[in-house]
């Protein structure tokens, strides 16, 4: 059950990843008249990804409950899902953001148009609001709210990565035969790009210390050593993406079908990358730091 | 973008480390305690906030009998468990505790009372 709640949390942090980061990026995209990807293909994947959020969010709420009760069967125990809904915090937060995760199913699957921004902040609110049930937030008083506020920030920063490059490499399908067209989005989520993936890594690096006492980063405590696969990844990926910005881009004025390929497989593999990152975020929620 | 760097990393340094679960920090008795005079109640603190409905303690003398005098008060960090008087004897404290980020943990310890 564990790696059940594990997958759980994964799909629905990626999921509100999507809508924030690719709903963010889209916005941009429109406010600059730069080319976009289809209507269809974002209302595919917007809708896909708010029924992925609103489900894989009952699923880990269900599962919570029965953790807390001692036994997986209380999952299934409409007394212990009632009490866990009542009278918990993780519940109370719960049944707010399930009113958000209902709204965004709406907006998503019967609204017009594609609704970028709008997307993007119901996204990111839903996305900010699991951060005070983070481990960075379990301690109370000042250091729950400043932990609370880092991770929150952690996580929009890592959305507006992850489902930008959603949306980036949905557009270069659309445009794979016209490098031209790819430049100015490429520029746009470079220029964004940059300051995300630095507050990423100054957050990150004050969520481990918030999480992790120094005795606790040691090679023999499992949370850190996949705490550091996390980190490692997240490492090529900004390896990926200097790539993409500094040698992949620029040929492209110049160049043919080979350079969007080539685009298109090294976003590909960092989209690859970021999923196997939130896949681990998944895990390492369910364990203690140590 | 330097002194940004250090000012973040300054701030996460003066950062103390939350535990994620709540792990007993405090038992009063303490585990293994061999007390002259029999204590009035048992009080467990932990190192998170709790959730209160899910949190729970039972104390029981040799025979597995409860010696609560009424319902435990567990609010913060704390569990209080109010006790029967005692008489002389070995007992059992079983708890559990769900913290505010859900994880649940649980353990059991023993005090005795002398003669």
């Amino acid at each position: 059950m564990t790696a059940l709640l594990a997958v759980a949390r994964a799909i629905h942090f990626a999921s509100l990843m999507v809508i924030f980061g690719g709903g963010a990026y889209a916005g941009l995209l429109r406010r600059g008249k730069l080319a976009e990807p289809s209507a269809g293909a974002l209302r595919t994947l917007f809708a896909a990804a708010a029924s992925l959020a609103l489900i894989s969010g009952i699923v880990w709420f269900c599962l919570i409950a029965g953790e807390m009760s001692g036994a997986w069967q209380g999952s299934l125990a409409p007394e212990v899902l009632e009490l866990a809904a009542a009278a918990t915090r993780f519940g109370h937060i719960f049944l707010a953001r399930l009113i958000g995760l209902l709204a965004l199913c709406a907006m998503c699957i019967w609204g017009r148009g594609t609704k970028g921004p709008a997307l993007a902040g119901l996204g990111g609110l839903l996305l900010a609001s699991l951060a005070p049930i983070s481990h960075a937030a379990a301690t109370g008083g000042d250091i729950a709210v400043r932990g609370a506020a880092n991770d929150a920030l952690h996580l929009l920063a890592a959305g507006f990565w992850l489902g930008g490059l959603i949306v980036l490499a949905l557009l270069i399908c659309r445009r794979s035969t016209d490098g031209q067209a790819l430049i100015g989005p490429l520029r746009i989520f470079s220029l964004w790009g940059t300051g995300v993936v630095t507050l990423l890594v100054l957050t990150g690096v004050i969520n481990a210390l918030s999480i992790l006492p120094l005795s606790a980063m040691s090679l023999r405590n499992p949370y850190f050593q996949l705490l550091l696969v996390k980190i490692g990844l997240a490492a090529v990926m900004v390896g990926l993406a200097s790539l993409n910005r500094w040698h992949l881009a620029p040929a492209l004025p110049n160049g043919g079908d080979k350079e969007v390929r080539h685009l298109a497989r090294s976003v590909g593999l960092e989209i690859a990358l970021g999923l196997l990152v939130v896949a681990i975020v998944g895990y390492l929620g369910t364990t203690a730091p140590h | 973008m330097i002194s940004r760097t250090a000012l973040a990393l300054g701030i996460a340094c003066l950062a103390t480390p939350a535990l994620g679960h709540a792990f007993l920090q405090h038992a009063d008795p303490g585990a293994g305690a061999n007390l002259k005079s029999p204590p009035a109640r048992v009080v467990l603190v932990f190192t998170e906030k709790l959730e209160p409905v899910f949190s729970g303690i039972t104390v029981s003398d040799a025979a597995g009998h409860n010696i609560e005098a009424g319902t435990a008060v567990i609010g913060g960090n704390s569990i209080v468990a109010p006790l029967l008087p005692l008489r002389p004897g070995r007992y059992r404290v079983v708890w559990h505790a769900v913290s505010v980020d859900t994880h649940r943990t649980e353990g059991a310890y023993s005090f005795t009372v002398e003669r």
